[in-house]
């Protein structure tokens, strides 16, 4: 589930963050975080590091064994079906130390430290690149850990316990501010009347502006499991009345692609897509809306992925394909993956050959029977409507796209830059998380981990054209005087840009990025 | 070259012969075309049934097939997919943005009275005694050539 971060009030909490920053109560969607609260694990921040007792004997800097020596020797092994056996703390460091030389995508920009001299969160944490970003941000924003039983935990594709509401948390940290992005329908927080714009002013009977009961206000807004009851004072779009709700939480079947439709125009029918996970389910309904969308003879694609935090790869490859059709995708390459340089013929995790993936022309089999042929609207140019909350296998649609020379035209803010993935990896009881490999698209371009900005003028490779336009929860999505949509309608027809706002909410959180480097630890608070 | 339909369609023909092969010989004389379904309803009792089920496919411990999280499952589609992460909080999440594995995929099955519940990875098959199921009603005609 998505889990965005409230921290009480703190010397800590004077940044603002970005709008769109959402958590989705349906389990969809992963948008981009908030500040952890004060230290927090990982991450590319600061980090307190103990300082280092002298070396232990045995350690030699440089050297490095096979990290299947130490795999499974833990501190406390766990008891049952599992290969643990007796070990130490510096057993788990060294399997962390070989491991991360072995797969980390920077591996040699790690700089390697005794690990008899550190707790095994202490190691981990240091197990990464400390480099930055041309902007400042640091390099490595995605360097975490999650309890296994937790993150091997299986739910039903689509399946999560909540109300229904995807909350943007405009301002995690007091003085607070949160809004409803967009509720599924015949869920809770729909019958309740709640709506895109809904504010979130007090969750049982704490002030959500600068409350310092922040254990109430996460329990309320993201339940844990179904069942869970809580009373919210809301104000409805265009009231300013509070009014109470009671909501009960239960699972929730997100709809990934929850509406699309044609909008008339004098220049010709434009598509509008609204598509929020790249869930199994999502294949389905993908094929059923851009089939509709093709019979339909649009002549432009708007793909509404502000919310789009990412998913299966595959996913994201089939959709660019029904947008850029057989004439440009067929037989192309969507996406090439690269481990660092010990691994360049082989994925070292599977044991498969490393090959270039090629659009996909038929489904793939996630919610559809394989081997279908997909509609596709041969379409040279798309609209993407973006935000911070636009991340990874999203970002993976524009890159995949720009590759194959089909124009992209970014409407919204700066997308979370995340070319990077990982193999999740269980030692002890730990799942551990480091970068180990890129995506690249046809021209060989990924490094974009400052993500994708709009610009007017584009002048470099993460600059893509469009207009930088703040997320408006004033308005319906799929409303075309909905300010992303309506600058996607306009710049169709002018190629010109509204004065630009999406920038101010980036700038209010120089760098959302940071507020991705150190995620909580699951199960801690959620906002801040 | 993509593969990958040549693969579904290998481990589907796989996963109907050996479907076909569980059955009691009476059932592939008279319908041994084993057909998607779905159950009438859903109760937490199916659900339990489910897991164990699941669990046995996957090889999950007790403690993790408690945990599996289910709502309704089958009683809209043939598909059950479940995957993992979705319970891990944001940082699961978080990986969970750029996924190169597959999903575990499930299929309830029926033939001549019997539900069967077939693991698309490793093709085996499960009788489910649960709960009745009901076979779907014949697709539109679609262009299913592999390509």
């Amino acid at each position: 589930m998505v889990q965005a971060v409230i921290c009480p009030p703190s010397e800590h909490n004077t940044r603002r963050h970005p709008g769109a920053v959402t958590r989705s109560a349906l389990a969809a969607t992963a948008l981009a975080l908030l500040t952890a609260c004060g230290g927090g694990g990982g991450g590319g921040g600061a980090s307190s590091v103990a300082p280092a007792p002298p070396p232990a004997s045995g350690f030699d800097a440089g050297e490095f064994e096979d990290s299947n020596l130490f795999a499974d020797m833990c501190a406390a092994p766990r008891s049952g079906n599992f290969p643990d056996v007796a070990g130490s703390t510096e057993d788990e460091n060294n399997w962390l130390r070989s491991w991360s030389n072995e797969l980390y995508l920077w591996y040699d920009e790690i700089t390697d430290e005794d690990p008899a001299a550190f707790t095994t969160p202490e190691y981990f944490d240091l197990m990464r690149t400390f480099q930055t970003t041309a902007s400042g941000a640091p390099k490595d924003q995605f360097h975490f850990t999650i309890p296994t039983d937790e993150y091997e935990a299986l739910a039903q594709s689509g399946i999560s316990a909540g109300y229904g509401a995807e909350f943007a948390l405009l301002s995690a940290s007091p003085p607070r501010e949160i809004v409803v992005a967009f509720t599924n329908p015949n869920t809770p927080a729909a019958n309740a009347g709640l709506v895109r714009g809904t504010q979130i002013v007090t969750v049982d009977g704490v002030d959500v502006e600068n409350g310092a009961d922040v254990d109430t206000l996460n329990a309320g807004l993201f339940p844990s499991a179904a069942n869970e009851s809580y009373t919210f004072g809301v104000v409805l779009p265009g009231q300013s009345a509070i009014t109470q709700v009671s909501l009960t939480s239960q699972e929730i079947t997100s709809d990934p692609v929850q509406f699309d439709q044609v909008i008339s125009t004098p220049t010709g029918d434009v598509g509008y897509l609204f598509f929020s996970d790249h869930i199994a389910p999502a294949e389905a309904e993908l094929v059923t809306a851009m089939a509709g969308l093709e019979n339909a003879g649009v002549t432009d694609l708007i793909l509404d992925i502000r919310y789009n935090g990412g998913g299966f790869l595959d996913i994201a490859n089939m959709l660019a394909y029904m947008i850029a059709g057989p004439s440009a995708a067929s037989g192309r390459i969507f996406e090439e993956i690269q481990f660092n340089d010990k691994h360049t013929v082989r994925n070292p995790v599977t044991g498969q050959a490393l090959s270039p993936t090629a659009f996909h022309e038929t489904t793939q089999g996630f919610s559809l029977a394989a081997g279908q042929a997909l509609p596709s609207l041969n379409l040279s140019r798309v609209f993407v409507l973006t935000t911070a909350g636009t991340c990874s296998a999203s970002e993976a649609i524009i890159n995949g796209l720009r590759g194959i020379g089909v124009e992209v035209i970014q409407i919204g803010s700066t997308t979370c830059g995340k070319p990077y993935g990982f193999y999740a990896t269980d030692n002890c009881g730990t799942t551990y998380f480091s970068i180990q490999f890129r995506g690249i698209n046809a021209v060989g371009f990924g490094d974009y981990a400052d993500g994708f900005t709009p610009s007017n003028s584009p002048t470099v490779a993460t600059s893509v054209t469009g207009c930088s336009v703040a997320d408006d929860y004033g308005n319906a999505l799929g409303d075309p005087n909905e300010d992303l949509l309506a600058t996607a309608l306009d710049y169709r027809d002018t190629a010109n840009c509204p004065p630009a706002t999406g920038q101010i909410r980036i700038l209010s959180n120089p760098d959302p990025a940071l507020s991705l480097s150190a995620p909580p630890k699951a199960g801690a608070v959620l906002l801040r | 070259m993509n593969i990958w339909p040549y693969i579904s369609a290998l481990v589907l023909a796989n996963g109907i012969a050996s479907l076909v092969a569980c059955m009691p010989s009476h059932d592939r004389q008279q319908h041994a075309e084993p057909v998607p379904a779905t159950l009438e309803s859903s109760s937490e009792e199916i659900d339990d049934s489910l897991r164990r089920i699941i669990a046995s496919a996957l090889e999950l411990s007790p403690g993790e097939r408690d945990k599996i999280l289910l709502f309704e499952p089958f009683t809209t589609t043939s598909l059950l997919i479940v995957q993992r992460g979705n319970q891990g909080g944001v940082n699961a999440r978080l990986a969970n943005g750029r996924i190169i594995t597959e999903p575990e995929r499930f299929e309830l099955l029926r033939s001549n009275g019997q539900c069967w519940i077939r693991h698309a990875k490793t093709a085996r098959t499960f009788e489910f005694t649960a709960a009745a199921c009901v076979a779907d009603a014949p697709a539109e005609p679609t262009d299913t050539s592999l390509k």
